[in-house]
């Protein structure tokens, strides 16, 4: 049945529903619809301060007002207005966080009130602003036991997210990210959705929540929900921003005249005559500008919305920044009576990066090394001899006009960022398509499918000119990724009697990602100019290339989920789902997922009526579930990996042997994690203050480890290799309470308050483990010590040193060092001997983390002003281990400020560079003006904005920015000299509808 | 009742597509397991790509933090001072100088047992796909053009097995023996509690005697070729080579004496007339060793395919970069003390051309500068650790793998493991220790050394002193001298800067890493550590 049939149809059963509305030429009349386009019955109409009629069941109201401006309220809705006129439409938007406000729980979606789980909601109106390129950092610090960490300032890192604490040790920690309904394959790809195309956030917190994404599901799901077309005249929205951001903090270091005194006083032949300021060098005052336009309107029948970005943001070290280019469009049709409603969303971006590689090794030893990339600024930076000139333009010079010290373990570090090229080409093609047919009243059957193609293609080249690559060095890449997401269902909804609710959906899920790439590396490239455009120059293709992967893996699920709820006091909701992965043994593919949770709208009881003066709405919610996960291990961890070993020569001819690269193991299962949830929801003294406090204790079993086999263990085809298996476990337990309040709720003069606070302790509870051998038969892998080394520090003279540690009991990176005990009488500091028992113990992880927000309205103006914090949680600042000693002084290296003073001759792990990690930022502060407009102006509304990010941190931490080590589990409590660091920035904005 | 058909369609699709619940495990990159060892053309050359994967393991061997460093930096002829911040490396490298050996050292010596059972695994693996005969991969040995028969095929993997587990032995004492038959899972090195012999030892001599067994089995089927088939690979004559090696040190393993039957391999490497004394010594150890008619067996390095030879990289000065055109500046740990350097006695040239001292220079004969002086490779080594790194130009250098232009880590030097002036020495030493004094093989390997006879030594001369000490100047820095003090009984002996002696005998051999306690509940750390 083609569509273009059904539109006579279609047109006539539009005529039909809608005669009283068309008809009723006197006066006003119209419709209120919700953003879902779905009618708003009992709003109540205003006139000139007095009511003049309330919408009926369907959001159809009609008055006797000719001419000026009606407004329409109802609770749980912000206020709106429109013009008197005949046909009007009018959108009520939701207030947030109240009991109507629709949240999307996964295959679905409930009004507040139903909700049975712990769920938070950030709608658009409640974001962060400023320049926010990246869509979750605009709820940062918004949603109890929701952390966000951007990864510094670069603009090509992602912001790591991390619900209610870390639930992994080795698989990824990272939340499933729901687009729309597409499961995106990385969180990392919210970079590609453009910001202000995003109308909500849900976030599902608690297994009984995120049971419904089953095997996906163990560290919380992040759903993202774009704006759509609305029933009405065509808009079209243009905003922009520009935004300069600096350098907010930088390690201490010796001045080039400290540096100088100190060498004059030493040995004066270090004294290299200039006067640098390495850090400042490599970094610059850097500039971002936005655009986006988009066009919405739509008929009943038909909604549209498409826009189109750009932004181009320069990230602060330099040569580091990124250009987004994205496209946007979405369609929505009904037809077939209405019982057709077909849904096309497509997203598009195209990310052209400047990569920095500022990674966790040094690597300076070689050019024959593929690890070349690994040139980490501040390493150098931070090193290099402050009397040393950025430039030397001898004829002589082989180094491109670049100074280059000829010395160990330093190299100027403007030269590599001027001289290397790190590209990556990103192009993200989303798109998706929704089917949902009416079968009977209460039956409806749908049909999603999405397809998900991301291509990348790398750029590396360093020229002849570079200091560790005299015969120059490129490589090229090009990474593929597909997602294909196919799930069809029904879902039954009917009330009996009035008072028994059942809504029910059963749904079929297949998802498939394929990986596959294609590398080549080389060198003795004479053409600077060519770089890795034409590597058929190069001389040499590096030992290890060309090199090729793919891969695949299938996830198959069964699920369902019922809700009951009976006369809106007591609510049931069930779900189950099964789930297939071909990532894991073939003895242990399938598992089970299931989750229950209740609800008891306590307020709804008669005998509650006589508190509804203070108490106007109380819910008690529990809730358990049982979630998995599988992400952070690749679709072979199951099986025996053969790959070629080391090259060897056979009868005079250089052959590589294959070798077993990867153990397999028969039984590889899920993570497993079980989480209890309880919460209220509350609403007080006259809806003055409302908020939720919640309570969950998680357990997660059988962890993913990528565990490396004792090298002496029989029966096993790669012994001393790794091995995936499961094992080991880890507990959080926390308390989340929430807290927002309209303070002052005046016409003119509005404040509202909102805060949250999220408690939360983790704790190690096992790390031995179980595979199988090469024939299938169980292992049980022990560790006979109760703990194992986990993240480390490395510089010169350190080597990798471990100072976090996996231990039984204690938080995951429990950091143990030895004591400093001061100073002796020759000045020189004191490091306890011992043991790691004599060690003192300290915890990376916070007590607690808050955020809370003040948004005073005016008149015209509106603000914003949101704070963040953390407080309890230890760093081990291996940065100043490393810098804050005066040894380095004497190779002519430059060190931290204080290095001469504190007497350290070299670097020593102590709890003397234990800090503190707690901190208060103002992360966000932004004010708006809307400029008023004549009411026959073309422009229909016009807003211009500040914003200022990042614009003060309080905390005693001494190093660059107290937010680190978060995105690896590996670097929890740890400060390695590799941050990008942390920006401030200030952003002017416009936003213009017409 | 249309509604309901339609339900009933739509319900029929879903439990349709529900029942295709099939899992496919798609390996696109992977290479099928029965592939193993079959790339190449020829069963000879499937079975050498097959084995070739385990003296692959090899090159992981010589290194600082592998059997090469652990093992020459405990002796008298290697120190690596703590030089500034460089080397301090959380005491490591002073343990190693001081014998105060500790199983939490960095990954030291759970690096060095896991080196080794790499080796000992992929030998289990060739052997378990000989063992499948004519099902297995290499079930063409042995037919049509193939030289090489499935018995010298299992005996040339039983004797490189028994390389990794001479290794293994030499180093930590006792170790589980696992081959391609054993099952279990966690394996056990627990001391025989029942052993008379000696309580450091424990299982020790069941290693011995596993060793003895293999290669006695072996050495009767292996190749006796010294060409390309045999490079870097066992032959009959390395094993004999490996089996007098441990004949000579039997006392130490199994408190028996072996001379007699040292002597009986060593002459049979000899008379063997397949391996020569070179006429250059530095020929041995050069760039371009491979086909060296000294060498018996050696780990064959090559800056492209076969990376991770970098004696260079671990001895030179920082700076010395430029003198060598290095691709990187080295690392300024490794040299030798000013006692061991004056070992040599005037006019021997294996000391210049071992160590290098004195004022270094650029190519264009400008002088190196260290903190903006002239830089000096000093002999002394004055204080083993030094805060502001003024050690840093202290002790000669280890040259004899001589610094290979544009070259870091990746040396093509091959790294000699046996060779003949070795073996001579030891027959020389196994006939003394039987009380026959013959000093030809000492005498010819000195004339090379002089250049002429002049420094000729007499039969009365040749004391075990006198053998020890030639074979510090013959051998120094090859890996053994560690092996060689203990043989001698001065291991243990005071060393500059060490207070005295060793308190114990505990450390003739090396504790078991804590990471290799951890992985294995069984496995029980060697007495005193």
């Amino acid at each position: 049945m083609r569509l273009k049939n059904l539109k006579p149809l279609a047109i006539v059963t539009f005529y039909l529903l809608f005669t009283v509305q068309l008809f009723a030429q006197n006066g006003t009349s119209g419709k209120v619809v919700n953003k879902e386009g779905v009618g708003v019955p009992g709003v109540t109409v205003t006139a000139n301060g007095k009511v003049v009629t309330t919408t009926d069941a369907n959001g159809n109201f009609s008055a006797n007002v000719n001419s000026g401006v009606l407004s329409f309220s109802s609770v749980g809705y912000e206020l709106a207005t429109a013009n008197a006129g005949s046909n009007v439409e009018v959108v009520m938007t939701t207030k947030v966080g109240s009991q109507s406000e629709v949240v999307v729980i996964g295959y679905g979606s409930v009004r507040r009130k139903d909700v049975t789980g712990a769920v938070g909601k950030v709608s658009a109106a409640n974001f962060n602003q400023g320049a926010i390129t990246n869509g979750v950092e605009a709820l940062q610090g918004k949603v109890a036991g929701v952390a966000i960490t951007p990864v510094g300032g670069d603009p090509n890192g992602q912001a790591t997210i991390r619900i209610r604490g870390i639930g992994s040790i080795n698989g990824n920690a990272d939340p499933l990210v729901v687009l729309d309904g597409v499961q995106l394959s990385d969180a990392k790809y919210i970079n590609d959705i453009p910001p202000s195309e995003i109308e909500s956030f849900d976030i599902l917190k608690d297994a009984s929540a995120t049971a419904i994404y089953g095997s996906r599901g163990a560290n919380g799901v992040v759903l993202i929900t774009t704006k759509k077309g609305r029933n009405g005249q065509a808009k079209v929205e243009y905003s922009s921003f520009v935004t300069n951001e600096k350098v907010a903090n930088t390690v201490d270091l010796m001045s080039a005249g400290d540096v100088k005194a100190y060498f004059a006083a030493n040995n004066p032949l270090l004294d290299g005559g200039a006067s640098t300021d390495w850090v400042k060098a490599i970094s610059r005052n850097a500039f971002t500008h936005s655009h986006t336009v988009a066009v919405s309107g739509g008929t009943d029948k038909f909604n549209y919305r498409g826009a189109l970005g750009y932004y181009k943001r320069e990230g602060v070290l330099l040569n580091s920044g990124r250009e987004n280019i994205n496209a946007r469009l979405n369609l929505e049709q009904k037809a077939m009576n209405n019982k057709l409603n077909i849904q096309l969303n497509v997203i598009y971006n195209t990310a052209n990066k400047d990569y920095i590689d500022y990674g966790s090794t040094t690597n300076n030893s070689t050019i024959s090394g593929v690890g070349q990339e690994s040139l980490n600024p501040f390493l150098f930076a931070y090193s290099m001899n402050p009397t040393n000139p950025i430039y030397n333009n001898s004829a002589t010079n082989p180094y491109g006009g670049f100074y280059q010290p000829n010395q160990y373990a330093s190299q100027n570090p403007v030269a590599f960022l001027s001289q290397i090229s790190n590209k990556g080409k990103e192009n993200n093609l989303n798109t998706s398509a929704r089917l949902e047919y009416s079968l009977t009243k209460d039956l409806k059957a749908f049909v999603f499918g999405s397809y998900n193609t991301i291509n990348t293609i790398n750029d590396f080249f360093s020229p002849t000119t570079a200091y560790n690559t005299p015969l120059g060095y490129a490589k090229k890449g090009n990474f593929n990724e597909l997602n294909l997401l196919g799930n069809y269902g029904l879902n039954y909804r009917k009330t009996f009697a009035g008072k028994h609710n059942f809504d029910a959906t059963a749904v079929y899920e297949y998802y498939k990602n394929r990986k596959d790439n294609f590398e080549v590396a080389v060198q003795d490239l004479k053409y600077n100019n060519v770089q890795s455009n034409n590597l058929a120059l190069a001389g040499t293709v590096l030992q290890g290339f060309p090199k090729s992967n793919k891969e695949e893996f299938t996830i198959i699920s069964l699920l369902g989920r019922a809700n009951y709820s009976f006369d809106g006091k007591y609510f049931l909701t069930a779900s189950v789902r099964r789930d297939g992965s071909s990532k894991l043994g073939i003895n242990n593919q399938w598992g089970t997922f299931p989750s229950v949770s209740a609800a008891w709208a306590v307020t709804r009881e008669n005998f509650m009526q006589g508190t509804t003066k203070w108490l106007n709405d109380l819910k008690v919610r529990v809730g358990y579930g049982i979630t998995g996960n599988q992400n952070g291990v690749n679709p072979n961890s199951s099986l025996a990996v053969i790959g070629p070993g080391n090259p060897t020569l056979v009868n005079g001819v250089v052959t590589t042997p294959l070798e077993y690269k990867q153990n397999p193991n028969f039984d590889l299962q899920w993570e497993e994690k079980s989480q209890f949830n309880a919460g209220i929801d509350f609403a007080v003294l006259g809806n003055k203050l409302t908020g939720s406090i919640d309570f969950y204790s998680g357990k997660t079993k059988n962890l993913l480890f990528d565990f490396t086999t004792p090298s002496a263990t029989p029966n096993l085809v790669a012994a001393g290799k790794s091995m995936i298996i499961n094992g080991g476990g880890i507990e959080n337990k926390g308390l989340e309470i929430s807290l927002s309040s309209p303070v002052i709720n005046k016409t003119d003069f509005k404040l509202n308050l909102s805060g949250n606070i999220s408690f939360n302790t983790n704790k190690v509870t096992g790390f031995s483990g179980t595979g199988t051998d090469k024939d299938g038969k169980s292992i049980e892998f022990t560790q006979a010590d109760n703990r194992l080394n986990w993240g480390s520090i490395y510089g010169r003279g350190l080597s990798f040193s471990n100072v976090t540690f996996l231990e039984l009991g204690q938080p995951l990176g429990t950091i143990l060092v030895p004591h400093y005990t001061g100073i002796n009488a020759a000045g020189e500091p004191q490091i306890a001997s011992g043991d790691i028992k004599d060690f003192v113990r300290f915890n990376p992880l916070p007590k607690f983390v808050y955020g809370f927000s003040f948004a005073p309205r005016y008149k015209n103006f509106d603000a914003a002003i949101n704070f963040r914090g953390v407080s309890g949680n230890k760093i081990y600042n291996g940065t100043l281990t490393n810098l804050n000693n005066k040894g380095r002084l004497a190779d002519g290296d430059n060190a931290s400020k204080d290095a001469v003073a504190t007497g350290f001759t070299k670097p020593q792990i102590s709890d003397y560079f234990i800090e503190s990690g707690s901190f208060l930022r103002l992360d966000n502060m932004s004010i708006g003006y809307a400029i008023p407009l004549p009411s026959n102006s073309v422009i229909k509304n016009l807003r211009a904005f500040v914003a200022g990010n990042n614009l003060f941190i309080i905390t005693k931490y001494k190093g660059t920015d107290p937010e680190v080590g978060i995105a690896d589990n590996r670097n929890i409590g740890i400060e390695n000299i590799n941050v990008y660091p942390k920006n401030r920035s200030f952003t002017l904005g416009v936003n213009v509808g017409f | 009742m249309k509604q309901y058909f339609k339900l009933l369609a739509i319900s029929a699709v879903l439990v349709g597509v529900a029942s295709c619940t099939k899992l496919e495990q798609k390996n696109f990159s992977g290479v099928p397991s029965d592939a193993i060892g079959g790339s190449s053309a020829g069963p000879d050359a499937i079975f050498g790509d097959g084995v070739g994967g385990a003296y692959g393991k090899l090159r992981d061997f010589v290194g600082n933090n592998q059997w090469w460093g652990i093992n020459e930096a405990c002796t008298d002829e290697c120190i690596v001072p703590t030089r500034g911040n460089d080397w301090g490396d959380g005491d490591k490298w002073k343990d190693l100088w001081f014998h105060n050996f500790r199983p939490t050292n960095g990954d030291f010596y759970s690096d060095l047992w896991n080196n080794s059972f790499a080796g000992v695994t992929a030998c289990n693996n060739v052997m378990a796909d000989l063992n499948k005969g004519a099902t297995g991969p290499y079930k063409d040995l042995g037919t049509g053009s193939s030289s090489v028969t499935m018995a010298q095929a299992k005996a040339e993997v039983k004797a490189a097995r028994a390389f990794f587990y001479f290794i293994l032995m030499n180093d930590f004492g006792n170790v589980p023996i696992i081959t391609e038959a054993t099952t279990g899972t966690n394996p056990s090195n627990a001391t025989d509690a029942s052993d008379p012999l000696n309580a450091n030892n424990g299982q020790r001599k069941k290693v011995y005697d596993f060793i003895e067994t293999e290669l006695a089995a072996a050495i009767p089927d292996l190749s006796t070729k010294k060409d390309n088939t045999t490079y870097g690979r066992m032959n009959k004559w390395s094993a004999l080579a490996l089996r007098a090696k441990m004949y000579m040190n039997a006392p130490l393993y199994k408190g028996v004496t072996k001379w007699a039957e040292a002597q009986t391999d060593l002459e049979a490497v000899i008379s063997s007339g397949k391996y020569g004394v070179s006429s250059s010594y530095t020929d041995i150890f050069s760039k371009d060793n491979a086909g060296n008619n000294e060498i018996i067996f050696q780990i064959p390095f090559d800056k492209v395919w076969g990376k991770g030879m970098k004696v260079q990289m671990m001895t030179l000065h920082y700076n010395s970069q430029g003198t060598y055109r290095l691709a990187g500046s080295p690392w300024n740990g490794f040299c030798t003390t000013g006692q061991f350097f004056s070992t040599f006695a005037a006019g021997d040239k294996r000391r210049d051309q071992t160590f290098l001292s004195g004022p270094a220079f650029y190519p264009d004969g400008s002088p190196v500068k260290d903190r903006g002086t002239p830089f000096v490779y000093k002999t002394n080594v004055t204080a083993f650790s030094d805060a502001n790194g003024n050690n840093r130009d202290q002790g000669a250098r280890g040259v004899k793998y001589f610094p290979e232009a544009y070259t870091s880590d990746n040396m093509s030097n091959d790294f000699v493991f046996f060779r003949l002036s070795d073996v001579m020495m030891l027959l020389t030493e196994a006939k003394l220790r039987q009380g026959v004094s013959d000093v030809n093989f000492v005498n010819s390997i000195r004339e090379r050394a002089f250049g002429n006879t002049s420094q000729n030594i007499t039969a009365a001369q040749l004391t075990l002193d006198f053998i020890l000490a030639e074979r510090g100047r013959e051998f120094a820095w090859e890996g053994w001298r560690r092996t060689d003090l203990i043989r001698f009984g001065k291991f243990q002996d005071a060393r500059p800067f060490t207070t005295g002696p060793d308190a114990s005998a505990k450390t003739n051999v090396f504790p078991l890493g804590i990471n290799t306690l951890n992985g294995n509940v069984n496995l029980k750390q060697n007495p005193g550590y």
